[in-house]
């Protein structure tokens, strides 16, 4: 390890010495920001419409997981082999945090968890890889923006529609809650309004997805080219390229990490508030149906 | 001169700051109840990461606005 730094660093340091010799080297600061969204590389119909460099290296990042699962699953035996062996403590390792957030019955989700850990954390470490966001047809899929808004929106759909499916209509009771009526009127008036805060959380919640994976990924992609810049032999940025491995599995973790603690507050009925989380569940939907009841009776 | 790109410096230094003192106090507190009941490790470290993220979009976000602020001073 400590070798090949120090090769690496040797063969930077001569590179650059002959390029200072034969005055060839750029003016200093020569940072080159990384763009906020992939260019478009084949036009479909107008720039609207194409198959930009990030949508490309995704396509890569997909089938790099599809291959690497479909030879590891292809011949199952007792006596694992060592991509089988790996793979399965992987899975372990993901059913063990699954089951440490969400309990037993989020093990449902497990497959949904590590898809997004896994794609996302491949994304993220394409970023610090050579030549992915220098050359035309490769840039890091989760600094651009449009990748983190599908996965944001398409887990908010996901966690929604398993709300909705478990609780049904009284789902919609965490928003438009009129039990604090029975209260009083000013107890019900504050019900309300939290009820509606909640509503535009919601939103934000999509926002809060898509910006911390985007503005990390890509950030550190700035942060990146600009030390680069900074320090001329470009391994003298070896630290932050630490940093950046880092900051890209924390963050994967994070976002499939927030996804199921979304998922597991959807499924849950709150309808009294937080002091009848100890409850049985059974009580809760009791408590559901009466107010349903007294809803449709006013 | 333009001012956006001083109004870019202040969105994104006053913005981290605050979102660097809410990571700061949430891994102290963190540190602090690991040291006081070791065994709940596991669960106090996911809590600290899931909070931390969200202490931590507050300074994303800011940073995103510097950058809006910066384009449009070019």
């Amino acid at each position: 390890m400590r070798q090949t730094l120090l090769f690496i660093a040797i063969v930077n340091g001569a590179v650059v010495a002959i390029a200072a010799m034969a005055g060839q080297l750029p003016p200093w600061p020569d940072i080159h920001q990384p763009e906020i969204t992939g260019i478009p590389l084949i036009e479909l119909s107008g720039e609207e419409i194409s198959i930009s460099n990030s949508l490309f290296t995704m396509w890569l990042v997909m089938a790099l997981l599809i291959g690497a699962s479909w030879l590891a699953t292809r011949r199952l035996s007792d006596e694992p082999g060592r991509l089988q062996s790996l793979i399965e403590q992987l899975v372990q390792g993901f059913s063990d945090f699954v089951v440490s957030v969400g309990g037993q019955s989020a093990l449902r989700f497990l497959p949904l968890f590590g898809t997004l850990f896994l794609f996302i954390v491949t994304s993220n470490w394409l970023g610090v890889v050579p030549f992915v966001g220098q050359v035309a047809w490769l840039k890091a899929p989760t600094s651009d923006y449009h990748v983190t808004a599908g996965l944001a929106l398409t887990s908010f759909v996901y966690y929604q529609s398993v709300g909705i499916r478990k609780l049904k209509l009284s789902y919609f009771t965490r928003w438009f809650n009129l039990s604090g009526f029975r209260e009083g009127v000013f107890l019900g008036f504050v019900m309300v309004v939290v009820g509606l805060i909640e509503l535009i959380s919601e939103i934000f919640r999509i926002l809060s997805l898509l910006l911390r994976l985007w503005g990390n990924i890509w950030g550190g992609e700035i942060a990146l080219s600009v030390i680069t810049a900074l320090v001329v032999v470009p391994i003298f940025a070896a630290p932050l390229i630490g940093l950046e491995l880092l900051v890209g599995l924390v963050q994967a973790l994070v976002f499939s990490l927030l996804v199921l603690v979304y998922i597991t507050l959807a499924i849950e009925s709150h309808d009294e508030g937080h002091e009848d989380a100890q409850d049985s569940h059974p009580a809760a939907h009791g408590d559901t149906s009466q107010i349903a009841q007294e809803v449709t009776h006013a | 001169m333009n001012l956006a790109w001083l109004g870019a410096g202040f969105a994104v230094g006053l913005g981290v700051l605050g979102a660097g003192l809410g990571i700061g106090i949430l891994g102290s507190k963190a540190a602090e109840a690991i040291g006081r009941n070791p065994d709940a490790t596991g669960l106090i470290r996911t809590n600290a990461i899931i909070l931390a993220a969200f202490a931590e979009s507050l300074g994303i976000f800011a940073f995103v606005i510097a950058f809006l602020l910066q384009s449009k001073a070019l």
